[in-house]
């Protein structure tokens, strides 16, 4: 009971944390005080004050702005990063999960293959040969991260697909198409929510991660990940222009690995 | 050929299953005939294969079943040789099938209102309220009080008696000429079994359908059966009216069969 109450928190709190900086990135440019690239030349490196809340970086942009304008670049990259992913896997592993065999067989040592590679150096190995975009990004973070959805929708389909009303569905007429869209995979919703939960945080740290080592998201164009690489040649001076872009990824995954944590319980 | 007058006919239907490369028969020359607007009762101890020679009767058997020798005509067709697209017109459509376990049938994400549809739609094209209004009025016809809440209700908040109701009610929704009810009634309570045998015997009179009810309870040969036939070890060993299959049953399996039932007192 008391753990019940507990986890309901979590859920809460963390899809509070979420809801809270979707609205900030989605309403940007009325939140946000100053235009994130307006360069100041008298606001150089200005601590956190009334006037400008997180301060100023290095060339006199607002801080605040720089990084509400990045959480709209963060939180999409990490939205469709999973959703890539998500749907590849269900695609792929629907198929090995529902037809077996030979099918099954090819999809999942592709898989195993994919997964041989750590994943940050298959990211950047492939970062290196497509131009950096934003869209580029998404693809390449979803193209390398659909394995493990891939594998959760093949266990959940396997085991689904011995149930009775899939054999009712089938004596009813229904397409293979049919059951798997509509008797499967709803039934396989559940962990699959969680799993894309936790990984938009898993995706979002790796677009930090990208940008931090300058692969990500190129610079006017801000992202958390991007904001923190500019602050490390001044970080000695300026510790906010690291701290609340910091604070900031920090929150969010917890935020998303809270949402998940929740969900996870609902779904007993 | 006199046999061929039935709409359903199975002629030595031999079936194996294959595990770990070595084949074990369970169906061994099975030959029975349903005949149009009858109630065959197939009745067997566990395992004589009733249920797989009803799952044959549409071709949709386990993957490790394979069938090894005879045939199953449908209406002039050889079932075993159609192809997946005509099967799935059958299946549902033609031959339906009732089920033990109601609720463990009925996915339990959906209402079952939008499961009745969906078995609608996906054989004839109707917009989504349409089959609706089709599944409400099937409801009413298997005599399920309050059909509009019933309609918008889960499976696990129905009674096993309600949602037998329930799937009956989406097995005769495409008006299929022959109706498999594989022991429909073992889950249920005793009073829900007599209303749903009941149930079975009043729809054949509205929907003129065939029904090869398949139980190991002769009670039931006795109250429904036009004709009974008993299984046993993959074979159909005996086969006539209940009078006759009761009176003088030659087959040491029927016998053991009515000693059982007579022994607990159920006739």
């Amino acid at each position: 009971m008391n753990i019940a109450m507990m986890r309901n928190k979590t859920l809460v709190a963390g899809s509070g944390i979420i809801l809270l900086f979707a609205l900030i990135a989605l309403l940007a440019p009325l939140v946000s005080p100053y235009d994130p690239a307006a360069i100041n030349q008298e606001d150089l490196l200005l601590g956190p004050s009334p006037r400008h809340l997180f301060g100023t970086d290095s060339l006199g942009r607002d801080l605040l702005s720089r990084m509400i304008y990045g959480a709209r670049i963060s939180l999409s990259v990490g939205l469709v990063a999973v959703g890539i992913a998500t749907l590849t896997g269900i695609l792929l592993g629907s198929v090995a999960g529902f037809y077996g065999g030979l099918l099954d067989a090819l999809i999942m040592r592709f898989v195993d293959v994919m997964l041989c590679f750590p994943s940050f150096f298959l990211l950047l190995a492939v970062v290196s040969v497509f131009d950096p975009s934003i869209f580029n990004i998404m693809c390449i973070i979803g193209f390398t991260s659909w394995m493990g959805p891939a594998r959760l929708v093949r266990a959940e389909i396997l085991s689904l697909k011995e149930r009775e009303f899939i054999q009712a569905a089938r004596a009813m007429g229904a397409t293979n198409t049919r059951i798997i869209s509509r008797h499967l995979l709803p039934n396989a919703a559940g962990p699959l929510l969680v799993n894309a939960t936790l990984g938009i945080s898993g995706a979002i740290l790796l677009e930090s991660g990208l940008s931090f080592l300058g692969l990500g998201v190129q610079p006017p164009v801000a992202s958390w990940g991007n904001i923190l690489i500019e602050s490390k040649s001044t970080l000695g001076v300026a510790w906010w222009i690291t701290v609340f872009p910091g604070c900031a990824i920090l929150l969010t995954i917890l935020g998303f690995n809270m949402l998940a944590e929740g969900l996870r319980s609902k779904n007993g | 050929m006199a046999e061929t007058e039935g709409v359903l006919t199975i002629r030595d239907l031999c079936l194996e299953f294959l595990s770990n490369a070595r084949a074990k028969p369970v169906l061994q020359g099975v030959n029975l005939t349903l005949r149009e607007k009858e109630v065959l009762v197939l009745a067997g101890e566990s395992g004589s294969g009733k249920s797989i020679t009803a799952l044959s009767c549409t071709a949709n058997l386990p993957r490790n079943a394979k069938v090894t020798a005879g045939s199953i005509i449908y209406r002039g067709q050889e079932v075993l040789k159609m192809r997946e697209e005509e099967l799935r017109g059958i299946r549902g459509a033609q031959i339906a099938y009732v089920f033990q376990e109601p609720a463990a049938y009925l996915n339990p994400l959906f209402t079952v209102g939008s499961q009745i549809a969906e078995a609608i739609i996906q054989h004839r094209s109707q917009p989504f309220g349409k089959a609706l209004q089709i599944a409400e009025a099937l409801l009413e016809q298997v005599r399920i009080p309050d059909p509009g809440r019933v309609l918008s209700s889960y499976p696990h908040q129905l009674s096993g008696g309600m949602n037998q109701r329930v799937f009956i009610a989406m097995s005769l929704a495409l008006h299929p000429k022959v109706l498999i009810a594989d022991e429909p009634t073992t889950s249920l309570d005793a009073t829900a079994e007599s209303q749903i045998l009941k149930l079975f015997t009043d729809l054949m009179q509205e929907y003129h359908f065939s029904l090869l009810f398949i139980t190991h309870n002769l009670s039931i040969a006795k109250r429904i059966a036009d004709r009974v036939c008993i299984m046993f070890q993959g074979r159909v060993v005996e086969e006539g009216s209940w009078q006759e299959v009761s009176a003088s049953p030659r087959h040491f399996h029927t016998r053991e069969l009515m000693e059982a039932y007579e022994k607990i007192g159920r006739f």
